[in-house]
């Protein structure tokens, strides 16, 4: 079911209905629709993949009620493999297998041998990338005896498989979402009017920005070979924003659903775009994918107290890792090289911390300094994401070949001044709330009823009006 | 929670009513503004789908406007006929393609998918009133309400811009350039195959209204159907087609140019002639406007 679709306009209010009005009271009756309901979610793409939902809940479930029960460190040991087993079992199965093979194959060859091979017709189930990490980050929590076991299943069932976050994110942690499933939740006002003006803003940014960039990004990228330089520059931008709109815009809607029920999920965007080096870019973009990484995989491996060799170790196998996440193909651990590359020197010369505040604290507009910053991060972003959006590495250097072997100074051939006047009201928003956990969450019209009201419709008809061609989320296919 | 939920659908009521008044208000802003009248004075309009659409060459048919477009079922071809005629001079006659594919149940489709609402309503909405629209919204709620957002944004557009030249988007004769090859006779691609046998009604109820309009304006109505290659496979067979036209319209004026003899390389594809095929169509066409043959009552022409 997509957020931005009317089955979930139709199943939400349900939800919410039944929960806060016939379960008010019953926590245990909650998590169970909560649970339920999210299986209906998910069921609506592909029912037959709720199994694996429910056998890593399962699995997990089991592991963490074994590692309270003995202090043997080997047995112990044992009980987190078999979890990370099972889990990372099934998304390797589903989501490398064939990636695998082809380039054993492909490497076999290189060397005159033919080793024949079967690829297999597998479908990715939706999400198994963001629950499986979910779901691990519980065992692994457990294994460090940060979190104790739950002995509710249906808890923590309705903690894997949450329906706001289950298949595109924010990657929860344990230690931060469930314990609010065993916490009573009482319905508040202000934070649902909250959630609310965040998913007007999410869903503002998926279906007016990201699903109009994507439009023209996606004729650019496929049909690159017909268009000059300036054109191909405008595609990578039109699919930087594209990939912001939709994904930041899904985590909005996201946490925004979660606190109408009650729940506080972790921030997954602050602003990436102004970020004013690669280090602030990777604190501010999909937050939830690298804080995980930084503390299942970065600072077991040692992080940045050991010496510069393991350093530079630690960062590439941190960026690859991230970039393979994303998908089998080389496209994505080539754009998590590229960032690694840009990450590097400032890890080295120590500068990778310099900005933790926020951009243009005491003024409304940046220095100098920081808008150079912003304007090299931002490039630096987008070159990158030419990488994430071509379909394989062959596609990506041509596109990038083109740009600078035609003319880079010509026209652009497609000239869309609608949406270039969408994103350019839509950057002036974000400037304006870039202080706050989403850019409408507190703008100083909100003290005065009759400019909140009519604003909230005109986003709603922009909404409706600007509406682009539908498209999927584009991190359902990760 | 009451005063969340109230305020929630207040904002939300309130938002559709926006919505809702908007479009009303640029709707009747573009109907009243638009312009429908064509430079010239004709005599004979030419309207249907992509078969006419690609078989008539208006600028060798003497006085007739080809406004024939492709993927138009009637319902769509009804409101822009209404609106050319209220715009322009009386016409003599106007031709209907009336053709196999046009009686199928796949007509419902080029009512209301997906497809066609986002082109054919989003063109036309403004001349469509809120009460024909049932059937579209009563099968296609989804595309219906995607398509009336397509449909504001258009409208908007058009304010905006101050460009309410109707004319342009009608449709009109298109000049296919390919010729129908061997590969396109085994494995037929383009042409309008229907795959199902039931009428649709929809398709005939708004046939007979154009009838009725142009009736009603004393214009004579003619029924024409454009070449198709012979080996093109209507699914509506010969029999239903007669006899439906039989019932329901034979009263009226008939041309048949369907196995009109061209050869292969006058075709574009199964159902559509390209510009050689075209050519020789409309000098026939233009022959019998010169001769005067088309002022017969009761006209049936059928050429084999």
């Amino acid at each position: 079911m997509l957020f931005n679709s009317l089955d979930f306009a139709i199943f939400l209010p349900i939800v919410f209905i039944l929960y806060w009005f016939v379960l008010g009271k019953n926590i245990k009756g909650q998590n169970l629709l909560l649970a339920l309901s999210s299986y209906v979610f998910y069921a609506w793409w592909d029912w037959r993949f709720l199994s694996l939902i429910l056998f890593s809940s399962l699995v997990d479930y089991f592991v963490g009620l074994q590692l309270s029960k003995t202090d043997d460190q080997n047995k112990r040991k044992l009980l987190l493999w078999i979890s990370v087993l099972v889990n990372l079992g099934f998304l390797g199965f589903f989501k490398y297998f064939n990636f695998f093979i082809e380039n054993f194959s492909g490497a076999f060859s290189l060397l005159g041998y033919e080793i024949p091979t079967t690829s297999l017709n597998i479908i990715l189930p939706v999400g198994i990338s963001f629950y499986t990490f979910q779901t691990l980050s519980y065992t692994i929590d457990v294994y460090k005896r940060i979190l104790k076991p739950t002995r509710d299943f249906i808890g923590f069932s309705a903690f894997v498989s949450f329906f706001p976050q289950l298949v595109a994110g924010p990657i929860e942690r344990a230690t931060n979402l469930l314990p609010q499933f065993y916490n009573k939740r009482k319905f508040d006002y202000a934070y649902a009017v909250l959630g609310m003006r965040q998913i007007l803003w999410g869903l503002f940014k998926k279906i007016v920005i990201a699903d109009n960039c994507a439009r023209y990004a996606n004729e650019i990228f496929t049909n690159y070979a017909e268009y000059n330089s300036s054109t191909l520059i405008l595609g990578a931008l039109f699919f930087t924003f594209q990939i912001y709109g939709d994904f930041s815009g899904y985590s909005d809607i996201a946490i925004g659903v979660s606190r109408l029920f009650g729940f506080k999920l972790m921030k997954n965007f602050a602003f990436p775009y102004f970020s004013r080096d690669i280090g602030e870019f990777w604190r501010r973009w999909h937050i939830s994918l690298s804080t995980w990484f930084r503390d299942y995989l970065y600072i077991p491996l040692g992080g940045s107290r050991v010496t510069t060799k393991l350093k530079v170790r630690n960062i590439f196998i941190i960026f690859l890792v991230s970039g393979f996440w994303h998908g089998a193909n080389w496209t994505f651990i080539i754009w998590g090289g590229l960032n690694a590359v840009y990450f590097l020197p400032l890890m080295l010369t120590n500068k990778n911390r310099t900005y933790t505040g926020d951009i243009a604290e005491n003024a409304s507009l940046p220095s100098l300094k920081e808008l150079k910053g912003m304007f090299v991060t931002f490039i630096l972003t987008v070159f990158a994401w030419i990488f994430f959006r071509a379909e394989n590495l062959s596609h990506a250097l041509n596109f990038i070949g083109r740009i600078f072997t035609e003319h880079t100074f010509s026209m652009p051939s497609i000239r869309p001044t609608d949406l270039f006047v969408l994103l350019f009201v839509f950057f002036l928003v974000e400037w304006v709330g870039r202080k706050n956990e989403f850019a409408i969450e507190k703008l100083v019209l909100y003290d005065f009823n009759y400019l909140k009201y009519p604003f909230y419709i005109i986003i709603f008809i922009c909404i409706f009006v600007f509406q682009g061609s539908k498209q999927e989320f584009i991190y359902f296919q990760f | 929670m009451r005063k969340f939920i109230n305020k929630l659908l207040l904002i939300c009521l309130s938002s559709f009513v926006a919505v809702f008044v908007l479009s009303s208000v640029s709707s009747e802003n573009v109907e009243q503004q638009s312009d429908f009248t064509f430079s010239k004075h004709y005599d004979y309009y030419i309207i249907g789908h992509s078969h006419p659409e690609c078989a008539y060459n208006d600028k060798l048919i003497r006085k007739t406007k080809n406004i024939a477009a492709s993927g138009e079922a009637y319902f769509y071809s009804y409101f822009k006929l209404k609106k050319v005629l209220e715009a322009n001079h009386k016409p003599k006659a106007v031709f209907i393609e009336f053709t196999n594919n046009q009686l199928g149940e796949g007509m419902n489709e080029w009512t209301w998918d997906d497809k066609h609402i986002s082109q054919k309503y989003v063109l036309l909405s403004p001349f469509i009133p809120i009460s024909s629209t049932m059937p579209l919204l009563k099968n296609n709620f989804k595309g219906f309400i995607n398509g009336y957002a397509l449909a504001l944004k258009s409208n908007l557009y058009s304010i905006f811009r101050g460009d309410y030249k109707s004319t342009n988007s009608l449709g009109g004769y298109r000049s296919l350039n390919n010729k129908l090859s061997d590969d396109g006779l085994e494995n037929p691609k383009g042409s309008s195959q229907l795959t199902n046998k039931e009428l649709s009604k929809i398709n005939l109820m708004y046939l007979d209204k154009m009838i009725k309009l142009c009736q009603n304006q004393k214009i004579k109505v003619i029924l024409i159907r454009s070449p198709q290659h012979s080996q093109l496979q209507n699914t509506i067979s010969e029999e239903i087609y007669q006899q439906t036209r039989n019932e329901r319209f034979t009263q009226l004026s008939y041309i048949d140019f369907e196995k009109y003899s061209l050869r292969n390389h006058q075709f574009a594809d199964l159902g559509h002639l390209n510009v050689n095929g075209a050519k020789v169509i409309s000098r026939v066409l233009d022959s019998l406007i010169s001769t005067g043959s088309l002022d017969r009552e009761n006209l049936s022409l059928t050429f084999e």
